[in-house]
């Protein structure tokens, strides 16, 4: 059972042993089940982590919106993930809003949507 | 292959997209068969006019149960150009709300919206250039029990209350 709808962690510095611990559900009994059904990610600076985490896909609902004032640094731009990875049969929920996408990228996707 | 079958928000506001690009993603989202329409986020991009005109695909029929909540384009730059096909589009896919706001719409946006948008109920036209369009123009909108029209300098809000 899930304990949460989703959790809001935008604007803090978690790093990826802090994620995984949201992801492989080590917070509650069930360690197969996710922490929260949605997480929410905003300005984190490294989103790859998360949008490559096969884990990422027990989750309905994924933010991970950049902003205006990191959209100029490159290294938090969503680069170097295959939208493939990140669209599953289960996703309700997806902002990548404010991000760097490729036009590449933006093609994968619309072709997944189809 | 496993497809994504209930993606119902999608944002991609504020990632530089233009009409190219853009017009993939609404295209795919008004034609794509595994998609639970919620709410399409476009706004903050570079989208100037051609968006809808290349998303408009007449070969291809949307899906049956294409409805969608809400369409959100502010700030972008659509002039009234864009809205004749965006309204054919919006004929074919019952679409609730409307985000036009902060574009660089007038007069005809209104006609088009008037006449060919039956499906929605709220239309946000704040931020663009309405205030050059005569007051009169604005008031034709008004029909007993079917537009209601909020028009101040600062914002235009047009409420369509859905028919029974």
């Amino acid at each position: 059972m899930f304990s949460l709808d989703h959790i809001d962690l935008s604007g803090n510095s978690i790093n990826e042993e802090g994620l995984n611990l949201f992801l492989k559900g080590k917070l509650q009994t069930d360690e197969n089940a996710p922490f929260a059904r949605g997480l929410i990610c905003n300005d984190m600076k490294d989103k790859n982590f998360l949008v490559n985490n096969p884990k990422s896909r027990k989750l309905d609902r994924l933010e991970l919106a950049g902003s205006f004032s990191l959209i100029q640094d490159p290294s938090v731009a969503v680069s170097g993930f295959s939208m493939a990875g990140i669209l599953h049969s289960g996703l309700q929920i997806l902002d990548l809003s404010n991000n760097n996408l490729s036009a590449d990228q933006i093609t994968q996707f619309v072709e997944r949507l189809h | 292959m496993q497809h994504s079958r209930t993606l119902r928000d999608l944002s991609l506001g504020g990632c530089k997209l233009g009409d190219t690009l853009a017009s993939k993603v609404f295209g795919a989202w008004i034609h794509g068969r595994n998609l639970a329409r919620g709410a399409l986020d476009l706004s903050v991009n570079l989208l100037a006019g051609h968006i809808f005109q290349q998303a408009d695909d007449k070969s291809e029929k949307p899906n049956e149960a294409a409805t969608c909540k809400l369409l959100n384009f502010s700030g972008n730059l659509l002039t009234d150009e864009a809205i004749g096909p965006l309204t054919r589009l919006i004929e074919r896919v019952e679409v609730e709300s409307l985000d036009l706001s902060g574009n660089r719409l007038g007069k005809d946006t209104l006609v088009w919206l008037r006449e060919r948008a039956p499906s929605v109920t709220t239309i946000d036209l704040s931020g663009n250039h309405l205030s050059l369009v005569k007051s009169a123009s604005i008031l034709e909108l008004r029909e007993p029990g079917d537009l209601q029209v909020r028009y101040t300098k600062e914002q235009t809000t047009i409420k369509k209350p859905r028919k029974l």
